[in-house]
């Protein structure tokens, strides 16, 4: 309503391409943790992630919506109770002192405190506040919430979620850092290499494996792949239908049902396809964590700001936004892209590194906006968010 | 450092805490709702077929 076809159409172009790459090193990294889990060589690494996909493909094509809420309740008790006994044996193995004297032995201060730590900084710090606001809004929660039976009922997820949120992300972070503690010791075993230089995406996976008791490496395992499944298939299935309804329908409003689902399933496929061939042909330059982090950023400061403006600022119009999706959606693409490539002469390194970019993208979206929107107010008056209703000459 | 230590492993074990006490509303209210689920369809196919039956009488 407030902005044109071509508006929704660029913003549907960006939050596909951030999704499909910020999902992209999901199947592969996924696939590892699984392989080194089992205990499998490392030759059967393409064979074990085509495997999985094709899995979840299956699964997410053919499956119905009972199958879904039963197998999604009976993988969520699997993979709570995993989690956390998991960081139980995980910190008991190593001791929790131990940790700490590693961290602060490999890291120093910095290891604790991120405001002094070298790779991280005020910079970082800035960056990911600046994202804070949208991390409830990125699409497949999104979905998730969309597709609640009232809004009550979506206050409930919300709030459950976020009290979980936390838990979620440290303690496989704490894992990690038992992992570092453990190799950083005298381990049992070597850390995996790769190339000559140490798998650190291995690592974790490879402890895990040689710490924990057989019944409980085989929960884990089921939970890894419950994890992983209920992850792929919400992804899978909110970025094939952004694709469907928000860029092929607008171009072809004359599809039918029947085409749109047969169009859906295709996208499902194809999106499966480009994350196996992502994975595979796509270094991160930094940490899987930063990685999701700048990928997150081209779709919250391009989509979510302009949707946020164009809620509560009255003059933002059609020229504004889309200036401030190009700009939102290209600039991450240096980090991504150029980062660590050995493109760009050292001394320029630093332009892109994920956090200057990071900042850079949140202001320059907003200057977009902004100032796009004020010079042509004339040439493009802002439409109204609520379309006059007729009362019959009320 | 002492202090950043401190508040790491004080957020680490709250995150521990609420992670498990989402754990324990999920699962008892996730039972209670399948079961309404349940009901509810098996209830919604029997209604289907009673209509069924009907209809092949007439």
């Amino acid at each position: 309503m407030r902005y044109g076809r071509s508006t929704q159409i660029l913003a549907a172009i960006i939050t596909f391409a951030a999704g499909l790459m910020n999902m992209g090193l999901f199947l592969v990294l996924g696939a590892k943790f699984m392989l080194y889990m089992v205990g499998l060589p490392p030759e059967m690494l393409p064979y074990l992630t085509a495997g999985l996909l094709c899995l979840v493909l299956a699964y997410t094509v053919v499956g119905g919506m009972v199958s879904v809420v039963l197998t999604d309740y009976i993988q969520f008790l699997i993979l709570f109770t995993s989690v956390l006994l998991t960081t139980y044996f995980a910190i008991t193995h190593v001791g929790y002192d131990s940790v700490l004297s590693v961290v602060e032995h490999e890291y120093g201060i910095g290891g604790f405190d991120p405001f002094v730590s070298e790779d991280l900084g005020w910079l970082f710090i800035v960056w990911l506040m600046f994202g804070i606001p949208f991390t409830g809004m990125w699409p497949p929660a999104l979905s998730r919430a969309l597709s609640t039976v009232d809004s009550e009922t979506s206050r409930k997820l919300y709030g459950l979620i976020g009290l979980s949120f936390l838990g979620r992300a440290l303690m496989p972070m704490m894992w990690g850092i038992c992992a570092l503690a453990y190799f950083a010791g005298d381990s049992v075993i070597s850390i995996p290499m790769i190339d000559g230089a140490p798998d650190t995406a291995a690592a974790m996976p490879a402890y895990l494996a040689q710490i924990l008791p057989a019944g409980m490496r085989g929960l884990v395992v089921a939970a890894a792949l419950a994890a992983l499944m209920s992850t792929f298939d919400s992804y899978l299935l909110c970025w094939s239908s952004i694709l469907v309804n928000d860029i092929i329908l607008p171009l072809r409003p004359d599809l039918t049902d029947r085409q749109k689902i047969k169009l859906t399933r295709i996208a499902v496929v194809g999106c499966g396809l480009f994350v196996l061939l992502w994975g595979y042909l796509y270094s991160p330059p930094a940490t899987f964590f930063r990685f999701l982090a700048i990928t997150g950023t081209m779709y919250s400061a391009s989509v979510l700001l302009t949707t946020a403006a164009g809620l509560y600022w009255k003059k933002a119009n059609t020229p504004g936004t889309l200036a401030s999706l190009m700009i939102a959606g290209l600039l991450p693409l240096t980090t991504i892209f150029l980062e660590g490539s050995g493109i760009l002469p050292p001394e320029y390194e630093w332009m892109v590194q994920d956090k200057v970019v990071g900042i850079t993208t949140f202001v320059a979206s907003l200057l977009f906006i902004v100032v796009g929107s004020l010079l042509t107010q004339k040439s493009h008056p802002p439409r109204a968010l609520l379309r006059p209703t007729h009362t019959g000459g009320s | 450092m002492a202090n950043w230590q401190t508040l790491w492993t004080w957020i680490f074990g709250l995150s521990v805490f609420l992670f498990f006490f989402v754990e324990i509303v999920v699962v008892f209210g996730g039972a209670r709702d399948i079961g309404d689920m349940l009901r509810s369809l098996t209830a919604h196919a029997e209604e289907e077929r009673s209509k069924e039956g009907g209809e092949a009488e007439k």
